[in-house]
């Protein structure tokens, strides 16, 4: 071995910077240990160039310029405590994406707060970082153009993913757009950054896969709404309650015919004044989502638009509540038993305010306060009939 | 050859514990102690290496002191008091770690 001297020296720093290294205090510490490592080969024989050549292939002098990035990057206290930030924020979300997804599923309160909070730290504050810190250490056109599309993709998604499942108004435009934004900009992008690093062998299983993945999340993201066996459920009871007002309000009818009394008629006013009410609600929600007949295949079922403008804006909800609990306290002054006073009071209860409902929960909600309407009539009459007799 | 994934991960507590056995360390250095006390099996690159040394020093746990020789500047790194009790601690939590791994991995009696 052999000691460079001050001109071979020189000639390292001045390569390395042509290489790359371009911050002094960093320059000066890897040309020492190159120096260090070349030292070990010279002799006195040697020719320095080319040895200097075989130390730079060994080390892949290509790199040199990452290895700056990367110290650069470690003396920076506020960007490895950024990182670590990316990594709290990301279990923070994800846990309450989880949470409020389980709440959510079962119907408990809360879910909403969490699963909107959750969403806007992904949106608002893991995403950035993240994709900030990901360029920050890879920084090319390509990366950014990746991180930028990424964010934009990632944010389009999970927002409208989130206003899909709160029903509100804008979640299919924010999924259509993340979507475009993906299949035209984002995937592209990936697929060419991939195929940069992957061997030869690899690539069209790899595209394969790529392109499999991402339809089946395309696909995945469409089908956001009810599910069949949901819908099915739901529109039985629909179908069972408005059977169900037909048959006790033929009953009810069939009672008053042979009897003329001014409480029994009524009675009998007040509930098809109601009935009134709730068919024209109905009517209008199902004109207002454009739907002639509910079904499985009905769209919109899982929409809350058109609840929004028919039970609030025209605040039929309020009217409903309102008529329903008028209904109700009028019925229990006009019978006198006991039993058919708790029967009224099970059936008409307390009817709730309306409470920002999709269209298939809020006609299944107004077909069971038809049903129990006539229900509580039938009961109130049959009691003043038996009276009479 | 060790894994760079399992070297990741313990290449900090293999810095400080040899600059707390030896009063200071060039980089260099560095590269050639853990090559001889591995027995070859652990490279480390300069790539890999003087993240963790910078890093380490913007923490406060090591301290640089430079050495002039005509133009060239050799960087020596020696530990803090900070530093110096961390390396202890750390050494301590892998060591444990290595216990526990060889509980779990170690081959079930013969039945």
């Amino acid at each position: 071995m052999r000691i460079l001297n001050d001109l071979e020296f020189d000639f390292i720093l001045d390569d390395l910077e042509q290489l790359g290294v371009t911050r002094e205090h960093i320059r000066l510490e890897l040309a020492d240990h190159i120096g260090c490592i070349l030292e070990q080969l010279l002799t006195h024989e040697s020719d320095f160039r080319m040895e200097y050549s075989k130390v730079l292939e060994s080390i892949d002098s290509s790199r040199l310029p990452a290895v700056q990035r990367k110290i650069l990057l470690s003396e920076n206290l506020k960007f490895q405590a950024m990182k670590k930030t990316t990594y709290v924020l990301g279990a923070i979300s994800a846990i309450m994406l989880v949470s409020g997804a389980i709440l959510k599923t079962n119907h408990i309160a809360g879910a909403s707060i969490i699963l909107t909070i959750g969403t806007f730290i992904i949106v608002m504050g893991f995403l950035p970082t993240l994709f900030y810190t990901s360029y920050k250490e890879e920084p090319s056109k390509l990366s950014f153009a990746f991180a930028a599309i990424g964010f934009i993709v990632a944010a389009s998604l999970l927002t409208g993913v989130l206003f899909k499942a709160m029903h509100w108004p804008g979640a299919n435009v924010l999924l259509l757009f993340g979507q475009i934004i993906l299949v035209t900009g984002f995937f592209p992008a990936y697929v060419v950054a991939i195929f940069r690093n992957v061997p030869s062998k690899q690539k069209i299983p790899m595209f394969i896969m790529l392109v499999l993945i991402s339809a089946s999340a395309l696909f995945m993201i469409s089908t956001i709404s009810y599910g069949k066996e949901f819908k099915e459920q739901h529109i039985g009871r629909y179908e069972k309650a408005n059977s169900a007002t037909n048959y006790f309000s033929n009953e009810a009818n069939a009672l008053t015919d042979s009897f003329n009394s001014s409480i029994i008629n009524e009675i009998k006013n007040r509930s098809n004044k109601l009935d009134s009410i709730l068919e024209n609600t109905k009517q209008e929600l199902l004109k207002e989502s454009e739907i002639d007949v509910i079904s499985v295949n009905s769209k919109h079922l899982d929409s809350k638009s058109a609840c929004y403008k028919v039970m609030i804006k025209k605040e039929k909800g309020a009217l409903i509540a309102n008529s329903t609990n008028a209904y109700s306290e009028f019925l229990l002054q006009s019978v006198k038993n006991a039993k058919t006073k708790h029967v009224v009071e099970t059936y008409l209860g307390n009817i709730p305010w309306y409470d920002n409902t999709t269209l298939l929960i809020t006609l299944v909600d107004i077909a069971e306060i038809q049903r129990n309407v006539r229900m509580a009539e039938y009961e109130a009459i049959s009691e003043l009939v038996t009276a009479k007799k | 050859m060790i894994s760079n994934d399992l070297l990741k991960g313990t290449l900090r507590t293999i810095v400080l514990k040899l600059l707390k056995e030896n009063s200071r360390l060039y980089g260099y250095e560095i590269t050639q102690k853990v090559e001889e006390l591995s027995g070859g099996e652990i490279k480390l690159t300069f790539g890999a290496l003087y993240p963790v040394l910078h890093k380490l020093e913007a923490e406060g746990y090591v301290v640089t002191e430079k050495e002039h020789n005509g133009k060239r500047v050799r960087i020596y790194y020696s530990l803090t008091p900070e530093g110096v009790s961390w390396a202890q601690s750390l050494v301590d939590e892998f060591e444990d770690f290595v216990l526990t791994m060889r509980l779990i991995l170690q081959p079930l009696p013969a039945q």
